[in-house]
């Protein structure tokens, strides 16, 4: 992980919207380094993985990978099932 | 098969698309919700159908204009609340059972995305119930409706829908598709995200669903006889079949469609039928139905005519009949297209049919079941549990309904405790995946958690063992009248079968039988039967040697139970508890006798063993009888009956009690019970043998050995033996070895084999570690035979069995016996075969390839003292306990 690496932390209370937040922080410069730490979040509901979809997406638009730290085991199932953890990388 | 997605316009396939993915996400969401959540959500969904029910069943008869209101909001109260009670306490999520006898757990895994195609005859009902099904097993569900009851079909969905999420289910997890079409439908089913169909309709979209490659549900059509026999309760059937096939205006796929009777009742019951407001139809009036409700051309029943009431249907085809007539009866002459009304009619119209015998009658219900319904319903009316019985037999249905309702019967948890449903299975005579009523069962995945499991284990010996000398004299103990001595023309004449003699009861009658001295075979089995026949023997002494005491083994056997086919019985096996043959149980056995063992070799150990060979195929080849029944009732291991015996027979039987005990040591099923056992019998092997090969009257060194090989019996009886044994009883049948002597030339190489790292390990549950190696240590240890390391003990192990086996002038090798390279280059393929059919290896810890034995053999063949290139397991370094 290069030393320039952007934090993000996401509320697990309101995972949604801290992750439609956390893509509008998304940094601009293409290819930069972008970490979510994902450790409060014990849950996902639609919402939320709709969330973490776009921020893929707006990710990729950047010609980004962004890393989710700290994903729970059941959390992560949600993410395989949904097709979504192939586009993020991740820090267990 | 074309794309479906080429008839659709590109909004229609995103919004299709959109549906998929919404119930997608929510399928992955719903993954994380624990039992309590999923719980908390169906309740309210329950009440809130229940609360609906009347509602939804008028949409459902306004739209689809068929069926009976009251009836369908019946239906829509045994969709919510009969379902839920089933349901209520069911653990969906998670382990759901548990099996701590056998250390297996189930646990649940819902499907995902389910594409669920609803009904016209029951809409809303089975909407009702796929959706509390669905929520039930964390499973999402987008529904397809029939055209004709989209409306309150989706309607259905919306209510339960809206109230699942207000209590926590996912947004999206249940959805619907507007305005759909068969387009849609194909469309939805080629998605990848959709994992299961669940097709409850008719025949043309169960088929388009099985088509589809996805798992599906689906549920075939009904053509459900019933026959209603001469023992039946009249008139609760008449009423049953009335309120069945009336019920939502036939509508239910289960209700009655032919009705069989006895032609010692019919007048009767149709009496009781017209007396309830039914209307038995002229034979003109049969014509005319015969030709309106049913489509002549395709032989099934006309649309327009499902779920009409019985007047109406009568006033649109121009019949006349009397007012509040509830249900139409046509009598009709057989099944098949030439009879039209004997296919399904989803409406009151009831054809009828009359049995001269009730053999005729089943074979009419048989008739009408193959005519378009099989693996559905079928129904019976009798008292006569005979009758049911051989209904039940013969008719292929998922559901045999008794002594009540087909359609409400069927339905499950009303007339019964089958479980409640709204989609019958109908098996692989409907062309389905299941003939269940379809449950919360079919909504997962049930996964199975199995935790490793200990064999449990045995340590069987005989009652009672007496040992040292003159322990014979413990025979005058055991009553009896007819006594039989087993033994050999030798042992006559040296005077020991007077020994035993002397020694029995006074009051017992004593009959001799002597046989010859080898192996027997079934012809020497018979006569020896025919002899405890003739004599009514009620105990049998063994005196002999291995042979004589496996013959009396098997007599005993034969004579207790003369229907044992013996080369059956000698069936291989790979486990004994899972093994294929059963041995006769003495349970009730007219004739039971005592089987007393008294060896005169040291030896075998049979005296103590569940194991009898003799000659089978025509003498042709070694059979092993091996079970527990075998075992003799008593032993006695007394030395004054080896005190002559010749040196080679002493050297012979010495090293195969020697190679019982080395073997059973580390057999895969050895315990601490057989160890004790096993590495006892070494040690006094070691001591004893070459005492008694020097001086054969050495009597302390006679009892020891005697005593020696009796408790390697015990341990190799538990334990079993390995690949010497195997390697040496092919290669002793072949060259007509001894046995004992084809042991020896084996041991030593396979000690060095089995103390080497194996090519494969045998698999045992009871095995945790490889430790044949660490067993040789140990015994190296027990004989003190010094070294530091384990591999130094194995080595030392060998050399010191080498120099036993030198020391009773065993040979050396294979070649020592005078047989020929080329003879036994040709003898190998057998040698190899015979010894890989032997079931002695699969105790082994090293589970020995072909390749191997053939190595082995050759090993033998040229001889010990050959150097041996094998690498010995290493111990691990933490390991330095002893017990295993």
């Amino acid at each position: 992980m290069k030393s320039q690496s952007t934090l993000i932390r996401v509320d697990g209370r309101t995972a949604a919207q801290s992750l439609t937040e956390a893509r509008a922080a998304l940094p601009e410069e293409a290819g930069a380094d972008v970490v979510l730490d994902m450790s409060s979040v014990s849950r996902v509901d639609p919402a939320a993985v709709n969330a973490l979809t776009e921020l893929a997406a707006a990710a990729e638009a950047r010609q980004q990978v962004a890393t989710l730290r700290g994903v729970v085991v059941d959390v992560y199932r949600v993410l395989k099932l949904t097709g979504l953890a192939a586009r993020f990388r991740f820090l267990h | 098969m074309s794309d479906p997605k080429h008839t659709l316009s590109e909004e229609r396939v995103a919004y299709l698309d959109g549906l998929v993915r919404r119930a997608q996400v929510a399928a992955a969401v719903f993954t994380q919700y624990t039992q309590e959540d999923v719980d908390r959500i169906v309740k309210p969904m329950v009440l809130a159908g229940m609360e609906q029910a009347q509602y939804l069943a008028r949409l459902a008869v306004e739209e689809g204009r068929l069926g009976l209101l009251e009836d369908k909001a019946i239906k829509n109260m045994v969709a919510t609340e009969f379902v839920y009670n089933y349901v209520r306490d069911k653990r969906t999520v998670g382990v759901i059972s548990e099996h701590p006898e056998t250390g297996v757990s189930e646990v649940a895994e819902p499907i995902g995305v389910i594409l669920s195609l609803l009904p016209v005859t029951n809409p809303t009902s089975t909407a009702l119930f796929k959706c509390i099904m669905a929520v039930k097993t964390r499973n999402c569900m987008i529904f397809s409706a029939h055209p004709r009851t989209q409306k309150c079909s989706n309607e259905a969905a919306r209510i339960m829908a809206e109230t699942a999420v207000k209590h926590g289910a996912p947004e999206g997890f249940l959805s619907w598709v507007e305005a759909g079409t068969i387009a849609d439908t194909n469309y939805l089913m080629s998605r990848p995200e959709v994992r299961l169909i669940d097709a409850t309709g008719g025949p043309g979209v169960v088929k388009a669903a099985y088509s589809s490659g996805k798992p599906a549900l689906g549920v075939g059509a009904g053509n459900p006889p019933v026959y209603l026999e001469k023992t039946a309760d009249l008139d609760m059937a008449v009423v049953d079949i009335i309120t069945s096939k009336t019920f939502d205006n036939g509508t239910i796929c289960a209700s009655e469609q032919t009705v069989v009777i006895d032609e010692v009742i019919y007048d009767q019951v149709l009496a009781k039928f017209t007396a309830l407001g039914a209307h038995v139809c002229t034979p003109q009036e049969v014509a005319l139905l015969s030709t309106t409700v049913i489509d002549p051309e395709t032989g099934y029943m006309r649309a327009e005519a499902v779920g009409q009431r019985a007047v109406d249907i009568a006033r649109f085809i121009g019949m006349e009949v009397p007012r509040g007539t509830k249900l139409l009866l046509a009598p009709i002459g057989g099944v098949g297209r030439e009879h039209p009304l004997s296919a399904e009619k989803l409406f009151p119209v009831l054809a009828v049919l009359k049995a001269r015998t009730g053999d005729e009658a089943i074979k009419l219900c048989l008739d009408v079941s193959h005519n378009g319904g099989l693996g559905h319903t079928a129904v019976i009316f009798s008292n006569d549990d005979a009758v049911i019985a051989k209904f039940g037999e013969v008719i292929n249905a998922g559901r045999l309904i008794v002594n009540s309702p087909g359609s409400i019967g069927a339905l499950g948890g009303v007339y019964n405790d089958m479980v409640p449903t709204f989609s019958f299975g109908c098996g692989t005579g409907g062309g389905n995946s299941t003939i269940d009523n379809v449950n919360i069962y079919h909504y997962l995945n049930v996964k199975r958690m199995a935790r490793r499991t200990q064999a449990h284990m045995w340590f069987r010996v005989p009652n009672q063992i007496f040992f040292n000398k003159n322990a014979v004299q413990n025979l005058h103990e055991f009553p009896s009248h007819n006594t039989v001595i087993v033994s050999n023309p030798v042992l006559e004449q040296l005077g020991y079968v007077d020994v035993v003699r002397r020694h029995l009861g006074g009051k017992t009658h004593v009959h001799v039988l002597t046989i010859p001295d080898r192996e027997p075979d079934q012809p020497t089995v018979l006569e020896g039967v025919k002899v405890l026949e003739a004599f009514e023997a009620d105990q049998i002494v063994a005196l002999g040697g291995g042979s004589v005491i496996d013959a009396a083994k098997i007599m005993k056997l034969k004579y207790e139970s003369p229907e044992a086919d013996l080369e059956e019985l000698a069936a291989p096996f790979l486990d004994l508890r899972k093994r294929v043959v059963e041995y006769p149980s003495i349970t009730g056995k007219k004739r039971r006798s005592r089987l007393i063992a008294i060896p005169t070799t040291s030896g075998t150990g049979t005296e103590v063993t569940p194991f009898a060979v003799m000659m089978g195929d025509g003498g042709r080849r070694k059979i092993t009888l091996a079970d527990y029944s075998l075992t003799p009732d008593a032993a006695v291991v007394d030395p004054q009956f080896v005190m002559g015996l010749p040196r080679a027979i002493t050297a012979d039987t010495g090293v195969d009690c020697l190679t019982h005990a080395l073997e059973a040591a580390v057999s895969i099923f050895a315990s601490h019970y057989t160890d004790s056992n096993a590495l006892q019998a070494v040690v006094m092997a070691f001591r004893f043998l070459p005492q008694v090969y020097d001086d054969p009257g050495n009597e302390e060194a006679r009892t020891g050995m005697h005593n020696a090989a009796c408790i390697a019996g015990i341990a190799f009886s538990n334990a079993s033996v390995g690949v010497n044994h195997a390697l040496a009883h092919a290669f002793g049948a072949r060259f007509g070895v001894p046995h004992g002597r084809a042991n020896a030339l084996m041991l030593p190489h396979v000690i060095a084999y089995n103390a080497a790292v194996p090519t494969k390990f045998m698999p045992s549950p009871n095995v945790r570690s490889y430790k044949a190696h660490k067993k040789y240590s140990w015994i190296a240890d027990l004989l003190d035979l010094g070294g530091d390391t384990v591999e130094d003990k194995v080595a030392n192990l060998i050399a010191a069995v080498e120099k036993l086996l030198d020391r009773v002038d065993m040979p050396r090798s294979i070649a020592e016996l005078g047989i020929s390279e080329e003879q036994f280059t040709e003898a190998m393929p057998d040698l190899v075969k015979a010894a890989f059919d032997d079931p002695s290896w699969r105790s082994n810890p090293r589970m020995p390839l072909l390749k191997e034995l053939e190595k082995l053999f050759w090993q033998a063949y040229r001889g010990r003292g050959q150097e041996q290139q094998q690498t010995v397991a290493k111990p691990a370094r933490s390991s330095r306990k002893r017990s295993g």
